[in-house]
């Protein structure tokens, strides 16, 4: 690509270098937190994505968080419809996005008041606002303008009015489609990040749209460098440590497309839904030269349907959802345990019930996944707590699958698979691959449910064995497949499907203590918040409060020894994303109390009273109410 | 490129591309489902700490107790003795060595003065060391691989020793020679299954040498600018094919013709000029023979060669334009040198 050699040329020189006389005031700092934010369609996000690759590839930490509308095209101006990413990068690995934003460039004012009412911006934060609308045509909406700035003149901010739109009209006719490589460059200026790696990362995102695209992107991106260089009096350090330790960078639908590949799944059965529906975006990219097949059937019940099929014929399939979808196919996954069959399931949760928020993070089907099935129905629920855990879970997913011949549901959410974080590049293992379908002929004795009476294991059969075939059926059946209703039959499978898991939950380590390992208060997480917990416990324990915390992996079967780590703390309490009760609201008591949906799990396993804290904010849960909340229940003392 | 000097080498490749990527997803299909049993019945791998460990990822570190996960689910999962393995791992290596060969695997080129016959036998008895190894795997899955002489099956495979199903998957083969070593008759034990040849002929060479080749199963073709291939590969069942001077004669035999010789047998071109002189041993008077069996075959009645000296035998009467030519070309025939 003819990018590389001609970012070079240039960078010595730089977009405007040389035209400021007086050196800015430099803001070193060991993290920051930015976010670009416009209405929708105006490519906030595209910025915020190219310049958290940047950050990442330039050897800062990066967490990435989307800031999404609820609709697709809300209207134009409005404070719920503000669009953008926000990008929290520092010297240290990040984990999660922080609590505050540091500096934020705005497309206009009332998009910047709904981030502004939603506690995102920190009290000093600095604020570039596209100034077009002081002039606009029409005078409602200079009315409107003025209103917002007596708003953010309520608050400590650093306000600096920008001409976006006036300095993007010097290169486009639209500055619609254009200002956000503008603000890109500003952001470039202001944090120092390397231009040659901005044109490179612009470069890929519109390689499938022409030189003259780029060259115009790459245009308005060095005029925002260049107005912020000549008018800028400030910049921010955020300085990297180099590593030998080479990196990816990706969000977390795409490490779990990529994971899947490196598990050997070669199938995908899907139906769109957001937010998971990137994944098979990906998928569809990359399949092909792996050799697999992204299948998007007619439904959800079908694409679960043809991954069950794939995975009976002996090729461990998998299908992606969301949570409409995983009630969708709540069926198909109970025949899938009743006929033994492996199966994967990928459920990147978002707000509910019903369509709920469509576009926001939640962790409410944690319950559903473990439990939604009607009848019995044990099978295995992982959740992953990092975009490199959501590449590594579908190895080990597939291959619990296999051994168990069991549905295994791996929660993500929709933090994790629209977030970016880098992380160390993967190693490889031919290991992790699926064994090839192996159709030796089998015993006509022995029967297709031939399970072991200690662990209720049984190898599985494949169509094409000589001697093995049999009927499979989601009917009660007995060890021959056949059709069962007597008391015996039913009783025995229901004992061997639920021996499975518990001889998995046999093989399982117990968790680790974040930090010591008895206290006052131990804190119990699972998926996307691990790196917001664990801050808050960082800032807990610095205060001299002690606490603790510990994160989940396997939810269903949990991992051992959680009654004898929860003796050793005096409370414990679960934070999660999803709704619980608080105990002083009104009519609330500890009977009716509604919970957290992990605090339920692990009083009924552990027959410990687990306190919760819960939030569903429709965003990621920010370290520094994690830690209001521990000091809250702190200062309440009960203890368990 | 497997032949460096002549071009037709490559385009019956081309033609054959069907047929070879056949024989190859068989090859790999097989390939994978040797390399399955050996990574299911791999006590000491698969099932050991270390590959399950391996097998559940960097997720699964600290989190599970991969001996207890090997212990518990080894039941669950086939062992094989290690004597077995290892011949099965020869087996593997010999299959991946076929599956990862190039076209070079499908063309032999007989030397001056070699034999078709040896060289077609060689080159299919190394073929046949594939489906050696695949039978050796097979009876390991099926538990039967308890004789000492196992190892034998990995050594070269003589077609005369293939399977109908293994003659089912046989690959083409493109042979290079000249048309003195042309005896048709070379090939006759191979034309079994669904065996594919292509001939690329140099030189002198007797005008119909693959009329010998005709039987109502077998499709056999002599074409001089390859005419024809496509429908030669495409033919399920047996076929051979020549690539002729154009001087030759030019047929295509496809028995999913019709049911009669005539019906199968398509008669292009036949030659201008009776052929003078022996070639390769092969007589005049035995080139005649194989012109006139041609007509024959394509035409029906065969000519009436009456009183014409070393004419071929008559066999019917003159059915056609076609006939009366050749008759008249055979009467031309100078047979001084017929040996």
């Amino acid at each position: 690509m003819a990018t590389k050699t001609r970012a070079s040329s240039e960078k010595k020189k730089g977009p405007g270098k040389g035209s400021k006389k007086k050196g800015p005031e430099i803001i070193r700092v060991p993290e920051t937190t930015v976010e670009i934010v416009s209405d929708s369609g105006e490519g906030a996000q595209k910025c915020g994505q190219i310049f958290g690759a940047v950050c990442a590839k330039m050897g800062n930490g990066a967490w990435t968080v989307e800031i999404i509308p609820a609709e697709i095209q809300p209207p134009a101006r409005s404070k719920a419809g503000g669009s953008g990413n926000r990008v929290r990068f520092g010297t240290e690995e990040i984990t999660n996005w922080g609590d505050a934003t540091n500096l934020v460039v705005a497309f206009n004012e009332q998009v910047l008041l709904g981030r502004i009412e939603l506690g995102a911006l920190a009290e000093d934060a600095i604020v570039l606002l596209d100034n077009k609308w002081a002039t606009h045509a029409d005078e409602d909406i200079q009315k409107e303008w003025q209103g917002g700035l007596k708003e953010l003149a309520k608050h400590d901010y650093r306000i600096v009015e920008v001409p976006m739109e006036e300095e993007c009209l010097k290169i486009v006719e639209d500055p619609r489609r254009g200002k956000n490589m503008f603000a890109l460059g500003l952001l470039a200026w202001i944090c120092d990040r390397d231009v040659d790696l901005i044109r490179a990362q612009i470069a890929h995102q519109f390689r499938r749209k022409g030189e003259e695209i780029y060259q115009r992107n790459v245009e308005l991106m060095e005029a925002g460098y260049g107005w912020a260089e000549k008018n800028l009096d400030f910049r921010i350090e955020v300085p990297t440590i180099p590593s030998d330790v080479p990196k990816v960078v990706m969000n977390g639908n795409e490490a779990i497309g990529m994971g899947a590949i490196a598990a050997g799944m070669e199938l995908c059965s899907m139906y769109p839904i957001t937010p998971a529906t990137s994944a098979s975006h990906y998928l569809s990219e990359v399949y092909d030269k792996f050799g697999g097949v992204v299948h998007q059937a007619e439904d959800e019940i079908a694409a679960v349907g043809v991954a069950i099929g794939a995975s009976y014929a002996g090729k461990v399939a998998y299908t992606i959802t969301s949570g409409p979808g995983l009630s969708l196919k709540q069926e198909f996954l109970g025949l899938a345990v009743m006929l033994e069959v492996p199966l994967v399931v990928v459920d990147v949760q978002r707000g509910g019930p019903s369509t709920g928020l469509p576009t926001k993070v939640e962790q409410s089907d944690l319950l559903t996944a473990c439990f939604g099935q009607h009848g019995d129905a044990p099978h295995v629920v992982l959740a992953p707590a990092t975009m490199e855990e959501c590449f590594h879970s579908m190895i080990t997913a597939r291959r619990i699958a296999e051994a168990f011949r069991t549905v295994v549901i791996v929660l993500t959410d929709a933090n994790l698979a629209t977030g970016v974080q880098p992380y160390p590049r993967p190693q490889l293992d031919a290991r992790w691959q699926q064994a090839p379908v192996s159709l030796p002929p089998v015993d006509e004795n022995v029967p297709p449910y031939d399970w072991d009476p200690q662990t209720g294991l049984s190898p599985q059969r494949y169509p094409g064995q000589p001697g093995g075939m049999y009927t499979a059926t989601g009917l009660a059946h007995n060890a021959w497949s056949k059709v069962a209703y007597d008391p015996d039959s039913h009783q025995l499978g229901s004992q061997m499907r639920s021996r499975k898991i518990a001889v998995l939950q046999q093989t399982l380590k117990p968790p680790q203590v974040y930090g010591s390992d008895s206290g006052e208060l131990l804190v119990v997480g699972w998926g996307s918040t691990k790196g917001a917990i664990e801050e808050a416990v960082d800032r807990a324990q610095a205060e001299g409060l002690s606490v603790s915390s510990c994160h989940l992996t396997f939810i269903q079967p949990l991992q051992p020894g959680l009654k004898e780590i929860f003796s050793r703390f005096d409370r414990v309490m679960t934070v999660e994303i999803n709704y619980s009760d608080e105990p002083d609201d009104p009519y609330i008591t500890d009977e009716n109390r509604r919970r957290a949906q992990l605090a339920w799990v692990l009083r009924a396993s552990t027959l410990v009273d687990v306190d919760c804290w819960s939030r569903v904010p429709g965003q990621p849960l920010r370290p520094g109410n994690i830690l209001k909340a521990i000091r809250q229940r702190l200062e309440m003392g009960a203890k368990v | 490129m497997p032949s460096e000097s002549d071009p037709r080498v490559e385009k019956a490749l081309s033609a054959l591309a069907g047929p070879i990527e056949l024989y190859r997803s068989a090859v790999v299909t097989t390939v994978e489902e040797v390399r399955g049993y050996l990574a299911t019945h791999r006590s000491e791998d698969e099932a050991s700490d270390g590959g399950v460990a391996a097998g559940l990822g960097v997720f699964a570190a600290g989190r599970i107790d991969f001996e207890r996960f090997a212990n518990l689910t080894t039941s669950a999962t086939l062992e094989g003795d290690p004597d077995t393995l290892g011949k099965v791992e020869k087996a593997y290596d010999i299959l991946r060595g076929i599956s990862s060969g190039g076209e070079d695997a499908f063309c032999v080129r007989v030397k001056p003065g070699g034999r078709l016959r040896e060289a077609v036998a060689d080159r299919l008895a190394e073929i046949g060391r594939g489906f050696a190894a695949a039978r050796l795997a097979g009876m390991a899955r099926a538990g039967s691989l308890n004789s000492k002489n196992e190892d034998k099956l990995l050594a070269p495979l003589g077609f005369e020793r293939w399977n109908q199903a293994e003659r089912r998957l046989a690959p083409p083969l493109v042979v290079e020679l000249e048309g003195a070593g042309l005896h048709a008759g070379d090939l006759a034990e191979f034309l079994d299954g669904n065996i594919k040849i292509v001939l690329v002929v140099s030189g002198d060479v007797a005008p119909a040498p693959l009329v010998r080749l005709i039987t109502p199963s077998t499709f056999v073709l002599q074409t001089a600018a390859g005419a024809g291939l496509e429908r030669f590969a495409a033919t399920e069942g047996p076929a051979v094919a020549a690539l002729m001077p154009e001087s030759a004669a030019q047929f295509i035999h496809d028995p999913a013709a019709g049911s009669s010789p005539a019906a199968r047998l398509e008669l292009i071109s036949f030659p201008e000029q009776s052929p003078k002189n022996a070639v390769g041993g092969m007589s005049v008077r035995q080139q005649l023979d194989e012109l006139e069996q041609l007509k024959t075959l394509a035409g029906g009645p065969s000519v009436d060669a009456e009183g014409e000296e070393g004419a071929a035998p008559a066999a019917g009467p003159v059915a056609t334009k076609v006939d009366k030519l050749a008759a008249w070309l055979l009467s031309q025939a100078d047979l001084s040198d017929a040996g």
